[in-house]
């Protein structure tokens, strides 16, 4: 290794000479030493960069998936619409009913009127004592009003004593009018 | 790197490095400063410090010339030589500003290598492989380089012969 001031070149034209002239120029330096100890500090002491992977993933994956939007986009604008069509198909015929089991046979065998309410359970009455026989009957006492006149009609006024007299009298009267 | 380390290499290479980056672009302190900076970073730290500062500022030094080129073509501002280069207040046998604008004048690629080699202690084998050339191309440039320079100057042979010694260096 030669130094810059003592070449093992040497000759003897005068070479050594010029460099160990130029050499004694000292250059200017406007570098502030304790400025670049203080970066180095400042920068070892820094959080690690993330890496060029790093930086450059994010953006990479939101170009990708808007790439992908996009191109949905476009094959659902470009979609073929599909007409509406209708298909008949043969349905089998169910088989054979299956015979009726006991349990239907007993509840069938049942007559209509054994279990259909009384006639006169249908509806009311057309005095206020049919009203409330038919009321107690059908809904139990818990139905009863708390007064014998809540159970009136409400353009009814309550028959007095001459009043339940005549009708007692015409239903004996007539003995075929319903009770 | 040990900051004491990092002290002493900036004591040794800082002006011969802002001048080495001068011979590219204007503001060689920013190149010189963040080279040491990354060396700083450097785990673990390069075998040689001085070749790779001198690689890494002049890569910075090229990046920043292109930079400056193109602020120049808007600004139409030619900095080049406004600053000096060499310090003018100590004695030389030689002076500053003839130096300055001797080496200027040598192409680019002579002018690095006597810059590496003389101010930065280079050796001609790292000077090639820090332009990626041949030692002895390397060598036949400084040859040439000193020359015209010895030319320019107005140096006869031989020079200098009442000098005092050879300026060491750390």
């Amino acid at each position: 290794m030669s130094t810059p001031l003592h070449p093992d070149r040497a000759d003897d034209n005068g070479l050594t000479d010029l460099e160990q002239a130029l050499g004694a120029l000292r250059p200017v330096s406007h570098i502030q030493r304790d400025q670049i100890l203080f970066l180095a500090g400042q920068r070892s002491a820094a959080p690690p960069q993330p890496g060029r992977f790093c930086t450059k993933l994010w953006p990479a994956l939101a170009a990708s998936l808007a790439v992908v939007v996009l191109g949905q986009g476009v094959l659902l604008a470009r979609r073929p619409l599909k007409e509406i069509e209708v298909v008949y198909v043969q349905v089998p015929q169910p088989p054979a009913p299956a015979p009726v089991t006991p349990q239907a046979t007993a509840l069938a065998q049942i007559p209509t009127a054994a279990i259909r309410p009384q006639r006169w359970l249908d509806a009311p009455g057309p005095t206020a004592t049919n009203r409330l026989s038919w009321q107690l009957i059908r809904y139990g006492l818990d139905a009863l009003p708390a007064t014998p006149v809540a159970a009136l009609a409400p353009s009814e006024a309550p028959l007095t004593a001459g009043q339940n007299f005549q009708n007692d009298v015409r239903r004996l009267m007539n003995p075929g009018d319903p009770s | 790197m040990n900051p004491d380390l990092l002290g002493r290499l900036i004591d040794r290479h800082a002006p011969a490095l802002e001048l080495y980056a001068r011979q590219w672009c204007d503001t060689a302190e920013d190149v010189v400063q963040e080279a040491f900076v990354k060396l700083a970073g450097q785990n673990p730290a390069p075998d040689h410090p001085a070749a790779w500062l001198f690689r890494a500022v002049r890569n910075g030094a090229l990046n920043a010339a292109t930079a400056s080129r193109r602020r120049r073509r808007h600004e139409a501002q030619a900095a080049a030589g406004a600053l000096a280069w060499f310090n003018p207040n100590l004695s030389h046998e030689l002076e500053p500003e003839q130096a300055q604008a001797a080496l200027a004048a040598l192409p680019m690629e002579q002018r690095e290598v006597i810059v590496a080699h003389l101010w930065g202690g280079l050796t001609f084998a790292e000077i090639a492989s820090l332009v990626e050339s041949s030692a002895s191309s390397i060598h036949r440039r400084y040859q040439a380089g000193i020359h015209t320079l010895r030319e320019h100057l107005g140096v006869s042979c031989p020079l200098l012969s009442t000098r005092t010694g050879p300026t060491t260096t750390d």
